[in-house]
């Protein structure tokens, strides 16, 4: 080999290599990289009745990030502020706080020494509530009954088991009643049930919210959604 | 007076392709891949890394008409190979100052040129609208033998024209048999920018392959 294709070889190899060592760049997600004005904070909510959790996914240009330099959640529920701690959903992190319930809204901090904070982030709770359910004896229909929010957005009961069709109805007015005739349940394609059946239903009120973080251009969103949920189990003997 | 005097020692008594024997000319022609890898901006200030590939065809005068005192222009077209881009050009040029040049064992010379430059942004993210620089060079020439020549340059860009503060410094070194040279090049962009505002680096590298002129 001659001393010039020798030295073109030795210029030319150390570009390949970088070439393909470089292709496919990973993110490192750490919000140490990511501005607080394209932040996505992503707010799950959930009070179940018997326990509550709120979730906070933080997205970005570069996808779910870690918080890392010191930045830190907090949640403030019913007066008192708590630091929401690390955890992984879907391989993704995720802060969580696990609580007794959602008496009604709460704040969030997202505090960050070396970029803007966010400050006082309302999440909208809808009232909580206790849902009762009876008949669906002999011919009578199945009457649920809980606390009614005429100014609430609506309340959604889902009924399910494995003799019937999951039946959902969606009450724009929230009153607070719904009666469903025994009719109304129907059996699944596969033929009639086995008595006694074993049915459940599950009761919720939701808010969704979308904001700003910030209000320059971007600003950074802020997603919300807040569910009280109430599930009971009923019997049905058709 | 003095500025007068100044620009007598200046351009001296000859110039210095007349025969002049320390190489401070330099006329060429070169061929320059490069791979890139750096961080980019995205949003307001998120880093996002990224890299491509550039490949240059450029064409370098660095003369002295007087024998202390000349010019030096660069010129580049080429291809970018990033999402934001693909058809790079730049101009730059330069008043060179020969302080040493000396003769012995080794031959050689050192050129200090203050100038400025035209062209697309670098790194190409900052947009595709056009740019202006000042520049600051100084560029080292040895000839240990008639046919064998080397010489290294460095390049400073202060700051641009582009929002925030952007900076390169460009360091390429070669050696030559004859006509031709080969040489590795490598440049840092760095740019200051963002909310937060804070550091976006790019680095460049790769060889050089070129034919001297003059």
């Amino acid at each position: 080999m001659s001393d010039v294709r020798r030295a073109v070889l030795l210029l030319l190899g150390p570009l390949a290599v970088l070439t393909f060592a470089g292709c496919g760049l990973d993110p490192v997600r750490v919000s140490d990289r990511v501005s607080s004005r394209d932040m996505l904070l992503d707010v799950q909510a959930l009070d179940d009745g018997s326990a509550a959790v709120i979730d906070v996914q933080i997205g970005s240009p570069i996808g779910a990030v870690e918080l890392t330099g010191g930045d830190a959640l907090f949640a403030t529920v019913d007066g008192t502020r708590r630091p929401m701690i690390e955890g992984q959903r879907n391989g993704a992190p995720v802060y969580s706080i696990q609580l007794d319930g959602l008496p009604g809204d709460f704040l969030l901090d997202l505090e960050r020494p070396s970029d803007r904070d966010v400050h006082g982030v309302v999440v909208e709770v809808p009232p909580p509530f206790i849902l009762a359910a009876e008949g669906l004896t002999q011919d009578l229909p199945l009457s649920f009954t809980w606390d009614p929010d005429p100014e609430g957005a609506g309340v959604v009961i889902v009924i399910q088991g494995g003799c019937i069709d999951t039946m959902t109805r969606s009450l724009d007015e929230d009153t607070g009643t719904l009666v469903i005739t025994q009719a109304e349940l129907r059996p699944p394609p596969a033929g009639p049930p086995l008595a006694p059946c074993a049915l459940q239903a599950t009761a919720s009120r939701t808010i969704t919210t979308r904001d700003a973080l910030f209000s320059t251009t971007p600003g950074g969103n802020v997603l919300t959604n807040a569910e009280q949920r109430r599930t009971i189990a009923i019997t049905w003997t058709p | 007076m003095g500025a007068l005097a100044l620009a007598g020692v200046l351009t001296g008594a000859a110039p210095a392709w007349a025969g002049d024997p320390s190489h401070v000319s330099l006329w060429r022609l070169e061929m320059h891949a490069a791979y890139l890898q750096g961080d980019q901006r995205i949003g307001a200030g998120t880093l996002v890394p990224y890299n491509g590939w550039a490949f240059w065809g450029r064409a370098g005068i660095s003369e002295f008409p007087w024998k202390w005192l000349g010019y030096d222009v660069l010129a580049q077209i080429g291809m970018v190979g990033t999402p934001q881009g693909n058809f790079d050009v730049a101009a730059e040029g330069a008043v060179a100052f020969a302080p040493a040049r000396w003769k012995g064992s080794v031959d050689g010379s050192i050129v200090l040129g203050v100038g400025g430059g035209f062209g697309f942004e670098r790194p190409v993210w900052l947009g595709r609208a056009g740019t202006a620089w000042p520049l600051a060079l100084v560029r080292l020439t040895l000839k240990p033998k008639n046919s064998i020549r080397f010489f290294a340059s460095f390049r400073f860009t202060p700051i641009t024209a582009d929002p925030g503060w952007v900076r390169s410094y460009d360091l390429e070194v070669t050696g030559g048999y004859k006509w031709w040279y080969l040489g590795l090049r490598g440049r840092m962009d760095d740019v200051t920018q963002g909310d937060p505002e804070r550091l976006y680096r790019t680095y460049w590298l790769g060889p050089t392959a070129g034919l001297v002129i003059r």
